[in-house]
């Protein structure tokens, strides 16, 4: 019998939707500098994906992967990630496609550490992983469904306790902006669901009954027990209520600590639950933190509140359940809510520039009850047709488009009659459920408003509807002109936020900055917290009065990325971790960065610090990187660019021409200084080891991380380049770096 | 720790009431026994409708000290109550093989038509352990592998179960579940791990009290129709 794997199954599977093959491998060898996830998908994607591969082509892969982390009772580590080609930026290069719910502990329990789809089905087909039992099926008759009734099928065939990841008609379509959905509302997106649907693959339902090992069970326990006591806060790590309570000392109006008194989950079974005022060192009243469908729809969803609820294994539970008639009447659909932008596609993205009549009342703007069924109508469609949005983008897009006559002008007057554009005025948004669909169709030919689902990077050029001033428009928010919108940009500690929305081939979802910045915490403590982790306190500015760029943002913009590409590894959820903050006064308020550490040497028995998984992370992130200047094309259209920083790290031109009356460095904007701006992407890229002028991996670099293979193919390319600063020269250590506040951590007293 | 084969204290008088009646005593009698203590008044009517073992003898056990108590609306299907009881009884994570069950129902409630779980009223049932006073998983347990301990409480021995399953056919509720990988049955032992860290508190571990008539509704009295039935709500619409 093999010796026992903790922490990783230690199995990936691989199915071949071509040929039909279905075949396990190994995984150990990835193990140790890849750790799993993110890492495990793009070392695989670099490896067995050739660059100049086109999303709908055969050779591209979609590859699903947790980390050692994911299900084994570790506090958020409910997630899982997929990569695979972009099917929506400039030259589809590779993208990570994360999602919660339950499908990553599922896999898990399965025996597998990841899935890797490649090939193409000529017809309808789903894989079905049960334990060791993995097969293709037939999906002819789910073809045309929505992702609700797929999962329900499929559920009452293999069992209630699957777990079901589905395309809905968009995947099946192939619109580049298609996701995959599971449990209802959780999403993989990034155009997941079109590689899914090129590849005739409606579907991966996974039921799991094994167990996740771990080397040490107390440990895991203590540390999850010791951290969810006082470390922990609640969505997004806010760590003080959003009203002032009796035994809190701070209180910020944006935080998501929103549970008070006089607070109902009002629509729950026997009677309403009050949220009221949940403490630190209250482990049973965790989950009651976070309110969050009054937080995101306004006080009339009070009233339809059933519960929270989220992804498997996290105690912060950020997902509004909610039961809102007047969705249940015009979809069918009796319960939706979610955490992010399809709880409030309307009211924050559409109404800004519609401002509809009774959506908001008052002199505050309160959301009405109108409010609450525009947003949840939209919800429960989008994500019925499998469709993403590109964090928001698709809201923006078609709001613009509507204001600014393009829709009229490339629709037809029977489509525009049919999408109903004066209703939605008027106070009944059900025509959305028509656009929508007609977005879904991907038939551009007769339904051209579908163009607004290839992504901005396509329907703005030349060829299509010719607005590329749309990119240089800060109401697009769009910050990168190879087709994504900002993630917390630059409104984030200004530089910082700029950086990291630059890294990736998507908006980049990292939490680590915006966590510290709507924490709750007053700016003057924040900056102490800043001087201990990331050497000064001018790493942090207040919000809209920011300093030219320094040695300590950059450490701050290094930090967020390798924390978020850490996370997407281990699996954890970066929404929330890193533990930088806690709630606790007891401990001044400071987090505790080494828990990563613990939790993996507890889960894997592995020893390891918090700078070993840091530098597995910058691996991982550099590894992507060698996979973009690989495929990426330059001015001329010739594949094979090192050219990051003017090819790829282009920030867009509003972030300089905001506030046109007020100049940079002064308080009352976050506009960036351009000579300030070109010297921050210096400083970056020499904190990565990246060539200090064109941002790409170096061969010093490379040779530091142990990508010797990557570095060969570089070379051979003619893209490799000297120089680049050593490991030990930049890097900074956070072992033990908060140990001092950390006295009640049973790792360190083990 | 005891085991369920003695058959010493069966007729051996008052001197054993003692014992008998509190909870961390246990006896194993024969059903005429049972029924004569029954009828004396000295033992409760579910005693004597406990089904006969494969021997032809009934045990009768003292209540179990303690009990989990379940309130599903408080509820939010995070599942962690599964991780931890395993963490701590199987020195793994593997809510498949967990005593407490959230995550079969998560999804559709008891069963599908239910009208529960996320895809519908967002209830969906926390199934626990009833620690009945007669307990048929081990009266069924043809292994005499469910022993009583010193709290009243059954607990399987992993030695001698050969994961036949019949304590989870017997469980009127099914609960105990035979782990896949290991191939033996385990069932609750009221540890409370899992009310301990539940971060909604709708998991408490109480002093026994007959739980199976007041966990609350267990589905929907008017359950919404299923989507896979109504085949014009295609893709969040009525599109006929």
């Amino acid at each position: 019998m093999a010796e026992t794997s903790y922490g990783w199954a230690g199995w990936i599977a691989r199915v071949n939707l071509t040929s039909g093959e279905i075949t396990e491998e190994s995984d150990v060898e990835m193990q140790k500098d890849y750790i799993g996830g993110m890492g495990f998908a793009n070392k695989i994607m670099y490896d067995e994906v050739p660059a100049g591969v086109k999303w709908m082509d055969e050779e591209n892969k979609a590859v699903l992967a947790v980390g050692p982390l994911t299900g084994s009772g570790v506090p958020l580590a409910g997630r899982s990630t997929w990569s695979t080609l972009s099917t929506f930026t400039k030259d589809h290069l590779v993208v990570d496609c994360h999602c919660g719910g339950q499908l990553g502990a599922t896999l898990k329990y399965s025996g597998h550490d990841g899935l890797i789809i490649e090939g193409k089905s000529d017809k309808p087909v789903y894989i079905l992983i049960e334990d060791d039992k993995i097969s293709i099926e037939d999906a002819s008759a789910l073809w045309g469904k929505g992702a609700r009734e797929v999962n329900e099928a499929l559920c009452k065939k293999h069992g209630l306790e699957c777990c079901v990841a589905t395309i809905g008609p968009a995947g099946e379509n192939m619109l580049p902006y298609a996701c995959v959905m599971n449990s209802r509302s959780h999403s993989a997106g990034a155009g997941l669901g079109a590689v899914l649907g090129s590849k005739k693959c409606k579907a991966v339902v996974v039921k799991g009954t094994k167990a996740c090992n771990v080397a040490d069970p107390q440990m895991v326990a203590d540390l999850s027990d010791y951290m969810i006591a006082q470390v922990l806060g609640s969505n997004n790590n806010h760590v003080v209520p959003s009203t002032q309570q009796s035994w809190a000392e701070y209180y910020d109006k944006g935080s998501r600590w929103t549970a008070r008194k006089g607070l109902y989950w009002a629509a729950a079974e026997g009677g309403p639950i009050e949220t009221g005022e949940p403490k630190p060192f209250e482990p049973n009243t965790m989950g009651y933190r976070c309110m969050k469908s009054t937080k995101d729809l306004g006080p009339a969803a009070e009233k339809y509140t059933v519960k929270m609820a989220g992804c498997h294994g996290c105690p912060v539970r950020c997902y509004a359940q909610v039961k809102v008639p007047q969705v249940q009447q015009a979809t069918g659909y009796e319960s939706s809510g979610n955490t992010c932008v399809p709880n409030f596609p309307f009211t924050a993205y559409m109404q800004p520039m519609w401002q509809v009549p009774g959506i908001q009342e008052g002199e505050n703007k309160t959301l009405t009850d109108l409010s609450v069924f525009y947003n949840q109508l939209i919800s429960v469609t989008v994500d019925d047709l499998g469709l993403w949005c590109n964090y928001a983008q698709l809201y923006r897009d078609l709001a613009w488009t509507y204001k600014e006559g393009l829709l009229a002008q490339h629709c037809t007057p029977e489509q525009m009659a049919e999408y109903n554009f004066d209703a939605i005025f008027a106070g009944d948004p059900t025509s959305f459920i028509k656009i929508f669909l007609d977005i879904a169709s991907n038939d551009t030919e007769n339904k051209p408003i579908s163009w607004l689902g290839h992504g901005p990077y396509v329907w703005t050029d030349a060829d299509h509807w010719n607005r590329p001033d749309w990119f240089d428009n800060k109401a697009s928010k769009l910050i990168n002109y190879r087709g994504w919108p900002v993630h917390h940009s630059i409104e984030c500690f200004a530089q910082v936020g700029g950086l990291y929305n630059m890294v990736f081939n998507r908006d980049n979802m990292i939490h680590s900055a915006v966590n510290l910045q709507g924490c709750g915490l007053p700016i003057e403590l924040k900056k102490q917290m800043a001087a201990e982790m990331f050497g000064g306190e001018d790493a942090m500015d207040p919000d809209k009065n920011y300093t030219p760029i320094n040695e300590h943002k950059i450490e701050f913009a290094w930090w967020s990325i390798v924390t978020d590409v850490l996370h997407d590894s281990l699996c954890l959820c970066n929404w929330v971790w890193p533990m930088a903050m806690a709630p606790a006064k007891e401990r001044s308020y400071r987090g505790d960065l080494d828990l990563e550490a613990q939790f993996y040497t507890a889960v894997t028995g592995q020893k390891v610090t918090i700078d070993d998984l840091y530098k597995a992370a910058e691996r991982i992130m550099t590894l992507q990187r060698v996979n973009t200047v690989r495929g990426m094309t330059d001015k001329d259209g010739k594949m094979g660019c090192n050219d990051m920083r003017n090819v790829h790290d282009v920030i867009t031109e509003w972030v300089f021409t905001e506030d046109p009356d007020i100049k940079p460095f002064t308080p009352g904007t976050d506009k960036m200084e351009r000579e300030d701006w070109k010297k921050s992407l210096t400083m970056f890229y020499k904190r990565f080891g990246w060539d200090e002028k064109l941002g790409c991996p170096t061969k010093q670099c490379l040779a530091d991380l142990g990508l010797e293979q990557e570095s060969k193919d570089l070379e051979e390319l003619g893209l490799l380049v000297d120089g680049g600063v050593s490991y030990d020269e930049r890097t900074r250590k956070y072992d033990g770096l908060l140990k001092k506040y950390c006295g009640d951590n049973p790792a360190l007293s083990a | 720790m005891k085991e369920n084969t003695a058959l010493e204290q069966v007729g051996s008088g008052a001197d054993r009431l003692d014992s008998f009646f509190t909870r961390r005593g246990f006896v194993k009698v024969s059903g005429a026994f049972v029924a004569s203590m029954v009828a004396l008044g000295l033992l409760p009517d579910t005693a004597a409708a406990a089904p006969t073992s494969s021997k032809g003898k009934v045990d009768y056990y003292a209540t179990p000290s303690h009990v989990l108590k379940v309130n599903r609306a408080r509820c939010t299907g995070c599942q962690r109550c599964e991780m931890s009881c395993t963490l701590l009884n199987d020195g793994v994570s593997q809510p498949a093989a967990a005593r407490i069950h959230v995550h079969d129902g998560y999804q559709y409630g008891k069963e599908l038509g239910s009208g529960d779980g996320i895809f519908y009223s967002c209830e969906w049932n926390v199934r626990a352990c009833h620690m009945c006073k007669t307990a048929l998983c081990q009266t069924a347990c043809p292994q005499g592998a469910i022993v009583t301990d010193d709290n009243g409480v059954r607990r399987v021995d992993a030695e001698k179960c050969v994961g036949c399953g019949t304590c989870v056919a017997a469980c009127p509720y099914h609960m105990p579940v035979v782990n896949t990988v290991t191939g033996k049955s385990s069932k609750c032992i009221a540890c409370g791990r899992c009310a301990e860290q539940c971060p909604n508190g709708a998991i408490e571990l109480i002093e026994w009290e007959d739980v199976s008539h007041s966990s609350g509704p267990t589905k929907q009295e008017h359950p919404w129709p299923l989507v896979s039935e109504q085949q014009d709500f295609v893709a969040g619409g009525k599109i006929a």
